[in-house]
Order: C-alpha cells, then sequence, then structure tokens
C-alpha cells in the first residue's frame, strides 16, 4: 500500500511540474508576484512530495520489501542497513529519483533565496525548472519506475552489486548529484535572461554563488570517485579515464570556466554573452553524462544496465533541451554583446585564456570519449583511444593554464603596470625554480624534465598564491593571523583553490613517477623488502561474514627491524552474485601509502600479492580538500565561516 | 560577426547527436544465434535429479524446447510461471538446463515452483551452454526432431511469446 | 601603401592569435589521435590476418574452457580466447582480474607475436556474469549477416 502512495506522490510531483512549467505561458494575465507565490508553493510542494517517495522507497529497502522488483533487483536480506539505504541509488531507477529529488531541491532553494534578484527573471528560471523536472518525472513512471511490482515475490534480493558495498559509494553519487544538477541553475538563468533579453552585474553576482556550489559539489563527487577506486577496484589507481569518469569530469572542465568567465562579466560586464553559452553547454555536458552513463552505449569498467530503449528517451530529451536552447541562444544572444577596451596585459585577458584553454581541453576529452562511436559509425572500425590519448592532450592544455594562474592573480582589470608585474613575475619565477631544483636534488634526485616542469608549475603557483596573500593583507592591521584573516573572501576564496590545484600537481606527480610497485608470487612467512620497509607474509585466514566470505591476508611490515603495522587485504566472495572483489588494505601517512592488495591463490601456501610504494598520494586528497575549502569561502564569504567556527569552538 | 558566430554551437551539437543515435542502435541482444540451422553441439552431463547422464542422442527423435536456466537468476523466476502454462498444455516437451547453478538451490526451486521440465541438464560449471552461444540465462532454443536448433530466443519467454512465434514454427515443421 | 587604423590593427592581431591557437590545437589533437589510436579485433580477424602484427591493439573473446595454464608458479599464464568460432592464445604477465575466469568475457590489450599469439599487457574482465565485449557481439551479429545473404 504504502508504496503505491509514493507512486502517486511522483504522479502529483509530475502533474505540478507541469503547472510550474505553464506559469511561464500566463506572463500578461497574471500579475507577477501571483505567478511568484504559484512557482514558490508549486516547488516547495514538489521538493516535499519527492523527498515523501524518496523516504518511502528507503523504507521499502529498510524493512526488505521484495514485492518491489527495484528493491529485489539491488538488496539482500543480508545487507548490512547502511547499504540497504545507499542501495536506493545503487542502479538506475533510484538514481534518477536521487536526480529528481536533488533538482526539486535545489529548484526550492533558488526561490527561498531569490531576495536581490527581480521577480519575472527567477519565475522563468522555475519555470524551466519545472519543465526539466516534468521530464524526468515521466521517464521514471514510464519506463524507470522504482516502484514496479513484481510477482511472485521473491523470498530474497539479488543483493546490490558488490563493488557498490564501499563506505565511499555511499555518498558519492549524491555529492555528484548535486554538482550535476547544480549545473541546472545556470542552465535555466541562461533561458530566462535571453528569454527576457537584458542582464544586470548583480544578478551576475547571485548567480556566481550557486555555480561555485555546484562546482564545490562537483569537486566532492568526482574526488571520492576517485577515493573509491583507488581503495576498491585494486589496482592503486585513482584515474582511469573511463567514459563515466569522463561523464564527470567535463561539466567540471565546463562549470571551471564559467566559474572565470562569470568573475569577468561580473566585475567588468563583458564576455556575458560566453558565459551565456558556456551555461547552456555545461548542463548540456551533465545531461550527456547521464545519457552516456545509463544508455550504456560506452564500454565501461563501471557496470551498469544497457537499455536502450532508456537511451533513446533521454536521447530524445537531450535533443529537446539542448537543442531548444541552443537555437534560441542563436536567436538572441546578439542583444548581450558589450565591448569593452582590454589590454593583453588585463586579468580580463589572462582569464579570456584560461577560457580559451578550459573549453578545448573539454572538446578533447569529449572528443576522446565519444571516438569508438564516431569510429564505428562512420565504419573506421573499431576505434578507441586510451589513457594515454586522455594523458597526454590533458597534461599538454593544462600545463599552459596552470603556468597562466600566477600573472593572473598579480594583473590588474583593464591594464596592468607592466613594469610592476614583470617584477613581481620574475622574483617568484626565479625562486621557485631554484625552490623547484633544491627540493627535487634532495628528495628524490631526478633529473626526469616533465617531473621538474609539473613541480616547478606547482611551487610555482603555491609561491605566487602565497606571496598574493602576504601582499593583501600587509596593508591590514593588528597581528599576523588578524592581517590574514581580514583579506577579502574573494581573494582568499580563490587562493586557497589554487593552492589546492598546486598541491594536487605534487600529489600526481611524485606518486606517478616514484610509485614502487611489487606484483610477486609470495610463499606464507617470505618476505619482501620495498623501498627499507620490509613486509612479511603471515599467512592467510578465512572469514565469514552476513552476505560474504572472505579470506583475509595477514601482513606485518617492519621498518628498521621495528615492527610497525599489519595489513589485511581481502578478497570477498559475495554470496548472492558469487562476485569475487579485492579488498586493498593500505597504511597512510603524510608522506606516502603502503598498498597492499591480495590476487589469486596459487598452490596452498603462495599468493600472488601486489604491493605499491606510493610517495605524496595523500597530497592528492588535501589539494582537493583545500579547492573544497576554497569553495566555502566563496559561497558563503568568509565572516560568516568565521563566526560559524567562533561558535563552534 | 559573432551573432552569425553563434550557429556553430548548434551544428557540432548536431554532429554529436549522429554519433550518439548511431551508438544507440548497436543493441547487442539482437544477434541470431551462429548455431541455428546446426545440430544441437554434443554433450553429457548429469541430470539434475539423478546422477544419470544425458547425451544429446537421447533427446534426438521429437521436437522439443530447451530452456537455460538457474535458481541464482531473476528473470527466470518471471519466466517460470509462463513455462508451466506451456507444459500444461502438453503440446509440446520441455527440457531444462540449468545453468551453473547449486544443485540442492535448484531442486528446491523446483519444489517450491512447480517442474515444467521433463528432464534437466545439469550443466554446473557451464561447458554446454557455452558450446550453445548462451548468452544468460534465461535462454530458449528450438530444437526439431532430427536435433537440429531451428530457434533462439534471449530472455524470458511469456504466453503471447510461446503463441505468437513459437507455436506457428512448431505447426510448421 | 594602406594604412592601418589601431583598430582594425587590433582585430588583425586578435585573428592572428585564435587562427594560431586553433591551428596549433588542431595540430595537437592529430598528433595524439594518431598516436593512441588503439584497434579492435577479434580472434577470427586475427586468423584472417586482418590485424597487424607487433602493433598495440585491442582483442576481446571468451575465454576457452580448460585452456589456462600458470607456468610453474609464476606470475606468467596462457590461455585461449575464442569468439565461438576461431581461437587464439593468450600469453600474460601479472595479476589477473578478480572476474577472470575460464568462460568469461575478456577485452586486452597488448601486440601480436604472429598470428596465433598474442601477448597481453592489459586484461580486462566485466563487472557481470553474463557477459560478452559489444565488440565481439557486434562482430558476430555482422558474421551472421553475412552468413544469411550468402545463404539466400
Amino acid at each position: 500500500m504504502i508504496n503505491e502512495i509514493g507512486n502517486i506522490f511522483l504522479s502529483i510531483s509530475a502533474t505540478l511540474s507541469l503547472c510550474m512549467f505553464a506559469v511561464i505561458f500566463f506572463k500578461k494575465s497574471l500579475a507577477t508576484n501571483i505567478r511568484f507565490t504559484f512557482c514558490k508553493y508549486f516547488s516547495i510542494s514538489i521538493s516535499i512530495l519527492i523527498t515523501l517517495s524518496f523516504l518511502i522507497l528507503a523504507y521499502a529497502f529498510l524493512t526488505d520489501d521484495f514485492s518491489l522488483r527495484y528493491v529485489a533487483n539491488n538488496s539482500n536480506i543480508d545487507l548490512e542497513n547502511v547499504y540497504k539505504f545507499s542501495a536506493v541509488w545503487g542502479a538506475h531507477e533510484g538514481s534518477i529519483l536521487l536526480w529528481v529529488l536533488v533538482m526539486s531541491i535545489w529548484c526550492s532553494l533558488i526561490i527561498l533565496l531569490s531576495k536581490n534578484m527581480p521577480k519575472t527573471i527567477i519565475i522563468d528560471m522555475i519555470s524551466v525548472m519545472g519543465l526539466l523536472l516534468l521530464f524526468f518525472l515521466v521517464f521514471i513512471l514510464f519506463s524507470s519506475n522504482p516502484f514496479d511490482r513484481v510477482f511472485p515475490v521473491p523470498l530474497n534480493g539479488r543483493d546490490l552489486n558488490p563493488l557498490l558495498q564501499d563506505p565511499g559509494l555511499i555518498i558519492h553519487p549524491p555529492m555528484l548529484y548535486i554538482g550535476y544538477v547544480g549545473t541546472s541553475v545556470p542552465f535555466v538563468f541562461a533561458i530566462s535572461v535571453l528569454i527576457n533579453g537584458s542582464i544586470k552585474l548583480e544578478w551576475i553576482a547571485w548567480l556566481r554563488k550557486w555555480v561555485i556550489a555546484s562546482w564545490m559539489f562537483l569537486t566532492i563527487g568526482i574526488s571520492l570517485g576517485s577515493w573509491w577506486a583507488y581503495h576498491e577496484l585494486g589496482w592503486g589507481g585513482w584515474w582511469f579515464w573511463d567514459p563515466v569518469e569522463n561523464a564527470s569530469f567535463m561539466p567540471w572542465l565546463a562549470i571551471t570556466a564559467l566559474l572565470h568567465s562569470l568573475i569577468v562579466s561580473e566585475k567588468r560586464g563583458i564576455f556575458i554573452n560566453w558565459s551565456i553559452l558556456l551555461s547552456i553547454l555545461t548542463f548540456s555536458l551533465s545531461l550527456l553524462g547521464t545519457f552516456l552513463v545509463r544508455s550504456g552505449i560506452l564500454v565501461s569498467v563501471h557496470a551498469f544496465a544497457n537499455d536502450p530503449e532508456r537511451g533513446l528517451y533521454i536521447l530524445l530529451f537531450l535533443t529537446l533541451i539542448i537543442g531548444s536552447s541552443l537555437t534560441l541562444y542563436f536567436l538572441k544572444s546578439n542583444i548581450l554583446i558589450f565591448h569593452k577596451q582590454y589590454s593583453v596585459s588585463s586579468k580580463e585577458f589572462a582569464l579570456l585564456l584560461n577560457n580559451l584553454f578550459l573549453t578545448i581541453t573539454t572538446f578533447a576529452i569529449l572528443l576522446g570519449t565519444l571516438y569508438p562511436l564516431i569510429s564505428s559509425s562512420l565504419d573506421l572500425g573499431k576505434i578507441s583511444v586510451g589513457a594515454p590519448y586522455f594523458n597526454f592532450i590533458f597534461s599538454a592544455l593544462m600545463l599552459p593554464i596552470v603556468f597562466l594562474m600566477s600573472p593572473a592573480i598579480y594583473s590588474s582589470w583593464k591594464k596592468t603596470n607592466y613594469k610592476s608585474l614583470t617584477k613581481k613575475l620574475v622574483f617568484v619565477l626565479f625562486y621557485s625554480l631554484i625552490l623547484t631544483y633544491i627540493i627535487l636534488n634532495i628528495f628524490f634526485e631526478t633529473d626526469v624534465f616533465v617531473v621538474f616542469l609539473a613541480m616547478f608549475l606547482a611551487i610555482f603557483t603555491i609561491f605566487s598564491s602565497l606571496l598574493k596573500i602576504y601582499q593583501v593583507s600587509k596593508t591590514n592591521k593588528g597581528m599576523i593571523i588578524k592581517k590574514i584573516l581580514n583579506i577579502p573572501s574573494s581573494s582568499f576564496s580563490n587562493l586557497f583553490s589554487h593552492i589546492g590545484i598546486g598541491i594536487l600537481i605534487i600529489g600526481i606527480t611524485i606518486s606517478n613517477y616514484y610509485s614502487v610497485q611489487k606484483e610477486i608470487i609470495m610463499q606464507k612467512n617470505s618476505e619482501i623488502i620495498i623501498k627499507n620497509i620490509s613486509i612479511k607474509f603471515v599467512g592467510v585466514q578465512n572469514k565469514l561474514s552476513k552476505n560474504y566470505s572472505s579470506q583475509v591476508g595477514i601482513f606485518d611490515a617492519y621498518s628498521d627491524n621495528n615492527y610497525f603495522v599489519s595489513f589485511f587485504p581481502e578478497k570477498r566472495t559475495y554470496n548472492i552474485q558469487k562476485n569475487i572483489m579485492t579488498e586493498a588494505a593500505i597504511d597512510s601517512s603524510l608522506f606516502r601509502d603502503i598498498y597492499v592488495a591480495l590476487g589469486e591463490n596459487v598452490s596452498e601456501d603462495s599468493w600472488v600479492v601486489r604491493i605499491y610504494y606510493k610517495p605524496y598520494i595523500q597530497f592528492l586528497w588535501y589539494g582537493v580538500g583545500l579547492m573544497i575549502l576554497g569553495g566555502l569561502f566563496g559561497i558563503f564569504g568568509r565572516r560568516k565561516i568565521e563566526k560559524k567556527l567562533a561558535n563552534a569552538i | 560577426m559573432l551573432y552569425r558566430l553563434s550557429f556553430i554551437p548548434i551544428l557540432i551539437f548536431i554532429a554529436i547527436l549522429f554519433f550518439l543515435y548511431s551508438g544507440l542502435n548497436k543493441d547487442p541482444t539482437l544477434i541470431p544465434s551462429p548455431l541455428i540451422g546446426k545440430p544441437m553441439p554434443e554433450f553429457s552431463s548429469p541430470t539434475l535429479f539423478d546422477d544419470n547422464e544425458i547425451t544429446n542422442q537421447d533427446l534426438i527423435g521429437e521436437i522439443y524446447i530447451l530452456n537455460v536456466w538457474g535458481s541464482w537468476c531473476y528473470a527466470c523466476s518471471l519466466e517460470h510461471n509462463h513455462l508451466i502454462d506451456i507444459y500444461s498444455r502438453g503440446t509440446i516437451k520441455i527440457y531444462g538446463l540449468n545453468y551453473k547453478d547449486d544443485k540442492n538451490s535448484a531442486i528446491n526451486w523446483l519444489k517450491e515452483r512447480g517442474n515444467p521440465y521433463k528432464k534437466n541438464i545439469f550443466d554446473n560449471n557451464g561447458n554446454t551452454a557455452i558450446n550453445l552461444g548462451v548468452y544468460g540465462a534465461p535462454e530458449t532454443f528450438l530444437i526439431n526432431e532430427k536435433g537440429i536448433i531451428i530457434h533462439k530466443y534471449v530472455g524470458p519467454i511469456d504466453e503471447n511469446y510461446y503463441n505468437d512465434v513459437i507455436l506457428p514454427i512448431i505447426n510448421n515443421e | 601603401m594602406i594604412k592601418l587604423t589601431k583598430t582594425s590593427k587590433k582585430r588583425i592581431v586578435k585573428i592572428c592569435i585564435f587562427f594560431f591557437a586553433f591551428s596549433s590545437f588542431s595540430a595537437l589533437l592529430i598528433y595524439a589521435f594518431s598516436k593512441n589510436s588503439v584497434y579492435f579485433y577479434t580472434p577470427t580477424q586475427i586468423i584472417n590476418k586482418e590485424a597487424p602484427v607487433e602493433k598495440y591493439i585491442r582483442i576481446g573473446g571468451m575465454v576457452k574452457k580448460k585452456s589456462f595454464k600458470r607456468k610453474d608458479n609464476s606470475l606468467k599464464v596462457s590461455f585461449i580466447i575464442h569468439d565461438l568460432d576461431k581461437s587464439i592464445s593468450v600469453n600474460y604477465e601479472g595479476i589477473l582480474p578478480d572476474l577472470f575466469a575460464e568462460g568469461q568475457g575478456v577485452v586486452m590489450t597488448g601486440r601480436l607475436i604472429n598470428f596465433n599469439t598474442f601477448v597481453a599487457d592489459e586484461v580486462l574482465a566485466k563487472h557481470d556474469e553474463n557477459y560478452m565485449p559489444p565488440e565481439v557481439a557486434d562482430m558476430m551479429k555482422k558474421k551472421e549477416d553475412l552468413k544469411e545473404k550468402n545463404d539466400k
């Protein structure tokens, strides 16, 4: 009975979304205030109804209601409760429901946090959001309904895909979806502006916070996905340029570009036309990503249902939404062109280059991802480009972007005084070069050019950002800490994020070039030495858990003959799906990870073992953390965060 | 000039759509079996309920349905009642190929839900299924009295499919 | 001599910069694609000598039953893959993915040392009980269509 209620709630939401969309057609006959009130109540009730049906589905999972086909396919009596809950979004139907839930909440937030915006703009934004919601709800109701019944009712479920039974995957999809769906905010803003034919700089300032928020959630989502891959896939890698990963990375690149072009639009009133187009493209890439993941047209290591019919629906939706908004852009964008002079040495120009490179990078990744499709439909044979293509093209295009960060920080709007800019840059450049040289020689004894270049860029970025913090704070009064804390939050936000990027690059470079990897067959009680650490294989024990049985390897690690840690890598066999999963054991410290994974059992006492020594890999997560912190500063401003922190302490 | 340039995104989008659409049309479930028109591959396996060997020779002589199933297979549970319906009409015999299954759970499964199969080939390691080019359970083959495979379907079958597709083939033979 | 105004000079510089950026990007892309394109082949195509030897390629198929061998307790393994028609043998040294098993579908990258033997650098198995690489499925469908035509 309760499941039928969930279904009814979804149907009502679909009807309300239709009504919300219809509001756009009553511009002349209804007063703005009335239309605004309608939108407000529609969107809030939609959020509430979808939240309730989401909770009903969660309840069905937690109470093992296998009369629902979706529950029967993705859960099991013996599944842990946490995973029963996260199984709600573990497969297609539930993840689309999560998508709609997140979208309805974004929609309500827009309308609740729109005090300084003109109501006509907000109404059009919300109406377009209503259309998007309608499409997804119809999709759920007619081809992906999680409340579909199954008869006869199975006694037990097919279990959740064991790959997804990992802490990283509990919050990875929601974060990613919040980010994905967040890209719809600039999209509906762009449509609304194009319809209304006017734009004000305050509106862009308002939009920028939303863009930063969805950028931040995308960042969190993608990095959690990497973290999960690092722990769960057992290869010690964290990024594979898999189509599914690219699907989330392309919107990230596009929204990063948007973030930067919006700064110029807000401060200088130019690039507005471009920002609008970029808003449309970012959301298009999010939809495209959903299509690629859900239709299964590209081969991926991540397993998802392959369903051409669903793919066709999303493709139609994609055509309609993106096609009509690009047409609208084509027809109306000429009203948004503003010309202002700026010189090559200006901040505007630096950000223009940033956008150029980010867009090109996005395009190159899109091309590589779709290449198998392109070549097969043009009958060129089955061709794919793997990680080498992406690594090459990505690093080639990223180098100039990272290099440009420092000049961009030091330059000013309109025109920068060449003399002082070069003076500062040469100073930073010189010391960064020396610093890089010293660090690499002392710690890594390297002469690989690529490593030197990447490390130099990272140090250059970090150093110039720190120097900028020092310079800005110099004019403030008080103690050093107070001086730094009084920096305007906008520069705080970008400097933090840029330092984060620098640290990220250090992590990527060092862990890529100085990892030590051993794949060997180990006998019981044998030892192996990796980077001054000796690892002893003690043995393998069997362990039984609720829904899987596992073989647990025991390894003791000694540094200078002193025992310091044990590793317990597992090989799990899940009872229902009979899948075998590797759970790596990782010992992390500031400057290195030791990673042990158990392979096959070759003969009675000997096992294939994979051991990695990965220096500086933790810097990846620190870098991402700083980027997220930068995002938080950007959204809430420094003062609010300080207050919160002060209250918390 | 910028005004005319704003047409470019639409062109790129149309090109991408074309490739996406062409990619969508490649549905792997549509492949016909390479074995249609060929004799049933040789096999020799124990049956599910006793350990007597059953071979492809034993099945030659009359037209029959071979249904690939497993108790682990969710779609098979949906198909099962339809199979029992077909069985109760008595027009054609159904043999089962129990695929990659646990013996006890397979037997329990049939005890719980009823047994439409005349006999079950117990294909524990999936060897026979591999020779038949099985994608996954459930799959249904139609084999004529000379032991030639004349039809194959991937996915669960029901009465409609039986009436509209399988029955006409049987009547033609 | 034509005198250029300041704005048209600037415009020319801008156009030059964009043209330069565009062409260097295209060059970069073409270089990256030509260097990293990896072709996919099935065992049948390899036996028919349609695939290049000693070039980096991808192949896919099902692992043949009872063909898996490990060389005396080392990481060196060999097995045979087939596409229900032809089969070729594969050598590999390293850890196999969790889902690697006889009878399962695999996709591998590596190179051919002759038209019967493939040396794999990387082996991927799909996370699905009933998986066949789509490329293999596709090739089989094509083969089937061809056969039907010939029969008619």
